[in-house]
């Protein structure tokens, strides 16, 4: 369970424009073990989508740049890897679930097709019906009837979508899931019965994931670790016990948590976290949440902080530097 | 599916109504007396009066029009005024030189636009790109007329290397197609052009990069059976109007086709060769937006689920 599956190290991204260049990830690193599944939380825009992406190697063509960074994969660095042995790689050892299952299939082939088709590329020398024997399979795991693989995505509803691209996702047994929100399209009844099929899946199959979500409720389900993410930077990140119930914490993910409404507290307003995600192709000096950190000192407009790591649970933030070590320690 | 293409095909009964009711009206309610022109300025009262009453000229305009429709049921199209032959053998033996060039044209048209659009959909703001563009808006502002003559100083008259008339043999159409196709053509790279660029965006072919797929077999299979819908619309349209016979082309060319056909019975004030051969264009677009919809429906599985309903 220990073993290493995927090591970031100080990634930077960024999308090149005429007009400005947009910082989308700055100096992240993260790590994932076999089998372990990671939520990266954050608002949007904080850069969650766009570091899935660059380890997919499938930051927008012309646009988005992968700048500075690592991204090992198994020992071997991703981002050194040429396009023909990352299409090797897409869909059989990293496979990615988007947003919108409404939008993620092409509306011109059969649901079967699709299936069929990552398999018939990672699989050389399956015959037909192995082939369809195995998409077959996939249904029947996604709770699907395989009969009705002959139908197009249109006469689909959109949790069943999303079923057929996790199919498709899990269709060569990655050792890598990514994915991006699977469940903001889907409505609440839905989300769940998604959420608990992939947690079952990826157990069984031994699967490590990265959850894409801004859904705490969702971390608290389906994580082991979760990573906080703020305008490109990962600011905490640890257990999802440390997240959940550790007694120190970055202020954003203070703020985060407080603009959750509580339903046994009477209150007429939500809480939310004051002012907006600052513009990625103009961050703030020093840490990039001062402007609208309720703690902000003097030295927080000067210098980024440096992480603060106490067993594991690290933060990000001029609060636990010096004379902090009781806060740490807690 | 069945269903749709009958009621389709029933609609066509209104549209040649319309159509032929609309151009009785303007070829007897203008003025210009059709027997006169053919018997000439000094002609007699008797003459001319014994002629429209062969005709058919001397009935009032609603009787005339009914009993056009009458003899229409029967098959009757009746006879040009001038060659006294049944109007359709005059419309079929022009049309095959119609077809001829509206095909080819047509054929050139598909075949570089929808290829030109890819590439330079693939390659977008690239150098090849920024010139196809360019050759492309030229391409849609040259008149046809223009075109059609230079192509004839060149090929014709400084290389001598193809006629500049005829419709006996095939290399007669080498020049009138290219002319005709010319707009057809740039059209075409375009709407594929940017057709394709909407397609390439959006998320399914995402997912099949995800999936692993080879860029070649994304272009040319998740993305051109999406993009080529608006394409294969614009084909229709096109080679409605070619076979509706492109009178510049013809002129130029000096193709007897259908466009020439019907500017002479215009001129001639020919009003049964004229109905015949307007209302068979029309007969034959409305066939050709048809098969342009049933055509959808092969591409695009969610149509053919709206026409079954």
């Amino acid at each position: 369970m220990e073993e290493k599956l995927l090591e970031i190290k100080d990634l930077c991204v960024e999308y090149k424009t005429d007009e400005e260049t947009v910082y989308a990830v700055n100096n992240l690193s993260l790590s994932i073990n076999k089998g372990e599944t990671l939520g990266l939380v954050g608002e949007t825009g904080a850069g969650k989508t766009t570091t899935a992406l660059s380890i997919m190697k499938l930051l927008p063509q012309k646009i988005g740049f992968i700048k500075k960074g690592t991204i090992y994969m198994n020992g071997q660095d991703i981002i050194l890897k040429s396009e023909e042995e990352m299409r090797k790689i897409r869909g059989k050892d990293i496979s990615m679930i988007f947003q919108d299952p409404m939008t993620s299939l092409n509306p011109v082939f059969t649901v079967g097709e699709q299936v069929a088709e990552v398999i018939k590329l990672h699989s050389e020398g399956k015959s037909k019906e192995e082939i369809e024997k195995r998409v077959d399979e996939l249904f029947l795991m996604v709770g699907l009837p395989a009969e009705r693989k002959t139908e197009y995505p249109h006469q689909f509803s959109g949790g069943m979508k999303q079923r057929i691209v996790i199919a498709m996702a899990l269709a060569c047994e990655p050792q890598l899931l990514l994915a991006d929100e699977p469940t903001t399209a889907l409505d609440v009844t839905i989300q769940a019965q998604v959420l608990k099929m992939m947690k079952d899946l990826k157990d069984k199959l031994n699967t490590a994931m990265i959850l894409i979500t801004h859904d705490l409720g969702v971390v608290a389900q389906t994580c082991d670790k979760v990573a906080i993410m703020y305008a490109g930077e990962i600011i905490e990140h640890g257990t999802a016990e440390d997240i959940f119930e550790g007694n120190f914490h970055h202020p954003y993910t203070v703020g985060l948590f407080g603009s959750i409404p509580d339903l046994t507290t009477k209150s007429k307003r939500l809480h939310p976290i004051e002012g907006l995600m600052p513009d990625p192709s103009d961050l703030p000096h020093g840490c990039r949440f001062n402007p609208r950190c309720p703690k902000c000192m003097d030295i927080c407009t000067k210098a980024e902080p440096r992480e603060y790591i106490s067993d594991g649970h690290a933060v990000k933030c001029h609060l636990f530097s010096d004379d902090s070590s009781e806060k740490k320690e807690g | 599916m069945h269903k749709y293409v009958i009621k389709r095909l029933l609609m066509l009964i209104p549209v040649i109504l319309g159509i032929t009711f609309i151009l009785y009206s303007i070829m007897t309610l203008t003025p210009g007396d059709p027997v006169r022109m053919i018997l000439g300025d000094g002609a007699t009262d008797e003459a001319v009066e014994q002629m429209r009453e062969e005709l058919g000229l001397n009935k009032g305009f609603f009787e005339g029009y009914v009993d056009y429709l009458k003899d229409a049921a029967h098959g009757d199209f009746g006879k040009s005024y001038r060659t006294r032959e049944p109007v359709f053998n005059e419309v079929f033996a022009r049309f095959p030189n119609t077809l001829k060039l509206a095909s080819s044209a047509i054929a050139i048209s598909i075949i570089l636009g929808v290829l030109v659009g890819i590439i330079q959909a693939v390659h977008q703001y690239s150098i090849l790109d920024n010139i196809i563009s360019g050759i492309t808006l030229i391409c849609t502002s040259i008149p046809d007329f223009w075109f059609g003559l230079i192509l004839i100083i060149i090929f014709c008259v400084n290389l001598k290397l193809l006629p500049a008339s005829g419709s006996d043999h095939w290399y007669n159409y080498v020049l009138p197609a290219i002319t005709a196709s010319m707009g057809y053509t740039a059209g075409t790279i375009r709407l594929t052009r940017s057709s394709m660029l909407e397609v390439i965006r959006s998320d399914y072919i995402r997912t099949a990069r995800a999936k692993g797929t080879d860029e070649r077999t994304i272009t040319y299979r998740h993305a051109l059976k999406n993009a080529l819908l608006p394409v294969v619309t614009l084909i229709g349209i096109n080679l409605g109007w070619q076979l509706g016979g492109t009178i510049i082309v013809e002129q130029i060319f000096a193709i007897p086709g259908i466009g020439t056909l019907m500017i002479g019975a215009v001129r001639s004030k020919d009003i049964p060769l004229l109905m015949a051969s307007v209302t068979f264009v029309a007969v034959l677009s409305s066939l050709i937006n048809l098969g342009t919809d049933i055509l959808y429906a092969y591409i695009d599985p969610r149509i053919k689920a709206e026409y079954s309903k």
